[in-house]
């Protein structure tokens, strides 16, 4: 099998789900065990068909995120995503991770552009994507009307 | 990478190319028993939580492909909080009547105590999901009255041999 992608920052280890990883998804679901596997096995699965996906984001072993290019089938393009889980917020983790995915979706993925889909709510996000260089192109996404679509320019990451 | 083959079928592991085809029989009203329809998103789950379980538990579900195309689905199935391994297939609405179900699960029930030593193996089938339940007949599965912990609504088959 394939080695996995494993990616670096100064304070952050990047990598794709794994079998090690099944109590963390059961912790961001609470009880919900079936939607905690869903959600483990798709992310997983996203990586097997598409050779891309979500990455879990750690400061030194403890999980503090996850961070992804997402392309659902139902989306128009490659989005950039992250969460923060909530002890761990404030710290800048976020941006530091996306930039390391963004850079490496860039180099890795033939689209011609990457971007976040932002729900005009989340002013946090919006921050982040700021920080990441990208602009608020003020038009929605088919599949969501309460999100804009902020656009990665190539090579600014 | 496991590939199966039968007299008229390759059971393979799912790739991009079979979306179409699973989106669109999950769109359907054929898809009833098994949890459908759904739409876009829910299906995409189920698509690619399938493909998810393969390099996890080193088994999981398999496209059926016959000589014009993808015809369905079986593969085995072993969320870890559940007590039982689970064989599970569905046929796409254009090529159920035709025994692909019961050809493909034979394969897979053949093939799991080569990755698997469960102590026995379970299909997890609607009552009212009556091909289904011939599907099960015929592989010489058994139901007993037991009904899913999981899902009422569902019986417990249960496969002779599974252990051996």
């Amino acid at each position: 099998m394939k080695q996995a992608t494993i990616l670096r920052t100064d304070r952050l280890t990047l990598s794709p789900p794994a079998a090690r990883d099944w109590p963390i998804y059961e912790g961001w679901h609470g009880d919900d065990r079936d939607d905690a596997w869903a959600e483990f096995t798709g992310d997983i699965g996203h990586w097997v068909v598409l050779g891309f996906g979500w990455f879990l984001v750690r400061a030194g072993e403890k999980v503090v995120g996850s961070v992804g290019l997402h392309f659902p089938p139902a989306h128009a393009e490659v989005e950039l995503a992250w969460n923060t889980d909530e002890d761990h917020r404030g710290n800048g983790y976020a941006p530091e991770a996306a930039r390391a995915v963004l850079s490496w979706g860039q180099s890795r993925l033939d689209v011609p552009r990457i971007v976040n889909y932002i729900d005009r709510d989340n002013t946090a996000s919006q921050a982040v994507a700021r920080k990441l260089g990208a602009t608020n192109s003020r038009s929605a996404p088919s599949h969501d009307a309460d999100c804009d679509i902020w656009v990665h320019a190539e090579g600014v990451a | 990478m496991t590939v199966l083959a039968t007299d008229r079928l390759t059971l393979r592991r799912m790739k991009m190319d079979d979306w179409p085809a699973y989106r669109d029989f999950y769109a359907s009203s054929a898809a009833a028993f098994v949890s459908g329809p759904a739409d876009e998103k829910t299906a995409w789950r189920m698509f690619s939580g399938q493909a998810g379980h393969w390099p996890l538990m080193g088994f999981g579900w398999f496209m059926l492909e016959s000589a014009s195309g993808p015809v369905g689905t079986c593969g085995l199935h072993h969320p870890p909080y559940q007590a039982d391994l689970e064989i599970g297939w569905l046929t796409f609405e254009m090529a159920q009547g035709k025994g692909y179900a019961t050809e493909a699960a034979r394969a897979v029930l053949e093939w799991a105590p080569t990755v698997t030593s469960a102590p026995r193996i379970v299909s997890y089938i609607e009552s009212g999901n009556g091909p289904s339940k011939r599907v099960a007949e015929k592989l010489g599965a058994r139901f007993d009255g037991e009904m899913a912990a999981h899902n009422p609504a569902c019986e417990v088959w249960v496969h002779a041999g599974a252990a051996a």
